[in-house]
């Protein structure tokens, strides 16, 4: 978020109005996000102001484990339990950054009335 | 640069459901088109924010047509109003988070020799009373907010002022903003994307998959939606009584043993029960706490579920990336110069802060 507000901040220029700005951030490119290191990356532009025509996500399949970490660990959700501890890990495949998706959405079905 | 703090005020698997609603479709939608990647690269940006290894790059920050001793830029301050939860509502370093920004930009020379004047406002109970905060008092040139707060409408479209959140939202939200609602992603076709991509994953291949899922609208957008995912790769739903692979909406506990006892699977393999809504941390706290029916469950059943890569226990077990680690070494190195830090005996590493990877 600091990243995208000074990036849209300097890339907006010296005249800052309004419309510099959006068109500033929206066309500010997908350098980095908010995950970890090699997640790809499901779109061109690192923010949305307009709506969107293509879905473009990002997603990790889970699975309900057992043996997780221990409750230090922030992936662990819960210690209750000290058999079995057991969490949502990514499924053996979906660890390494996810999934990217990236289709034309769908088009909204219109009821027409008469 | 200033940085003040003001102080403003099982789900319904329907299950039972749905044996009933599971039936196979006999004619799949038009496929949609497998997951490509379209991307068309946005002009390239020329910033000093935008290095992989460096916040700011100093000597690059400033605007050619403007030098920065000039007065009327030092002059204009750009505001800026971060909206929090303040104490007990959210991360608890959020304010000193961005306070250590506004600090990292000015130390930088503000943003190409402009000033940055950041407003840390903690949210109130009454959206209202925050909209006439933040606009009325500080007049920002944009607010900020890690999650969409109640007042972004007021904000947005009452105040026509720039919000920017780290919030996926909707279409319907963007529609008629004037670009002024800005956020870091959308959450159009989140239940598709994740179809999409399990059936493209080849999991379900050679599978029998059963649908289950309830009769309201929601429920038979989910169906259709699995119906055409499955189509992509010619795989037809099956029957419950069938299926050693179901996929329904979103997980309801209860309801599991009933499912897994539902069909007759032809292995020994547990029945894989993919769910999509969002993993919830409070199904395994659930099933941790009947430790008995949970083991016989879980012979016989494998759950599943997504989350976004954004999510913050995905993200609390990877290696941040490189701006996340960027900006952890940074908050280190300002502890220091504040004389935070006490006897460091290891090379600083990220902390893997949930809140600092929620900032970055």
């Amino acid at each position: 978020m600091s990243r995208i507000v000074a990036r849209g901040l300097f890339s907006a220029g010296p005249t800052l109005d309004q419309r510099g700005v959006i068109t500033a951030l929206h066309r500010l490119p997908y350098l980095d996000q908010a995950a970890p290191g090699g997640t790809p990356k499901p779109r061109p532009n690192q923010v949305v102001n307009e709506p969107v025509r293509r879905i473009e996500q990002t997603v990790v399949l889970d699975q309900v484990q057992s043996g997780c970490p221990s409750a230090s660990q922030p992936t662990t959700t819960t210690t209750t339990a000290a058999a079995a501890v057991l969490c949502w890990l990514p499924a053996p495949g979906w660890d390494d950054g996810g999934v990217v998706v990236n289709v034309p959405l769908p088009p909204t079905e219109v009821t027409v009335s008469h | 640069m200033i940085a003040r703090i003001a102080r403003p005020a099982l789900l319904a698997l329907p299950i039972a459901l749905a044996f009933a609603a599971f039936a196979p479709a006999s004619h799949a939608r038009p496929h949609p088109a497998p997951p490509t990647p379209a991307y068309s690269p946005p002009p390239s940006e020329e910033s000093p924010y935008s290095h992989a290894d460096n916040f700011c790059v100093r000597s690059a920050n400033r605007f050619d047509a403007v030098t920065s001793t000039e007065p009327p830029l030092r002059s204009q301050p750009a505001v800026v109003v971060w909206l929090t939860a303040g104490v007990g509502g959210g991360p608890a370093s959020e304010d000193g988070d961005v306070e250590t920004f506004a600090r990292l930009v000015d130390r930088c020379g503000g943003i190409g020799g402009r000033p940055l004047d950041v407003h840390v406002v903690h949210t109130s109970d009454d959206p209202a009373v925050d909209c006439a905060e933040v606009v009325g008092r500080y007049h920002p040139v944009m607010v900020v907010a890690t999650s969409l707060p109640p007042a972004w409408s007021c904000i947005v479209h009452d105040q026509r002022t720039i919000l920017v959140t780290g919030s996926d939202v909707s279409n319907a939200d963007l529609t008629g903003a004037g670009g002024r609602l800005v956020a870091t992603g959308s959450s159009e076709g989140v239940e598709q994307a994740r179809l999409l991509a399990l059936v493209d994953s080849g999991r379900l291949s050679g599978r029998k998959v059963a649908i289950v899922a309830g009769n309201d609208a929601t429920a038979s957008e989910f169906r259709r939606s699995a119906v055409a995912a499955l189509a992509t790769k010619h795989i037809r739903p099956v029957s419950v009584a069938d299926a050693d692979a179901v996929l329904v909406p979103t997980l309801e506990l209860g309801a599991l043993p009933l499912l897994s006892s539902s069909t007759t699977p032809t292995s020994s393999q547990p029945l894989d029960v993919y769910s999509f809504g969002t993993a919830d941390a409070s199904v395994p706290a659930a099933l941790e706490a009947q430790p008995a029916s949970s083991a016989r469950l879980l012979r016989s059943v494998r759950l599943y579920a997504f989350s976004p890569v954004a999510d913050r226990a995905y993200r609390a077990s990877q290696s941040p990336n490189t701006f996340s680690g960027m900006c952890n070494r940074a908050a280190v190195d300002e502890d220091g110069a504040r004389g935070l830090t006490t006897t460091t005996t290891t090379e600083p590493r990220p902390p893997l802060s949930a809140s600092y990877l929620t900032t970055s």
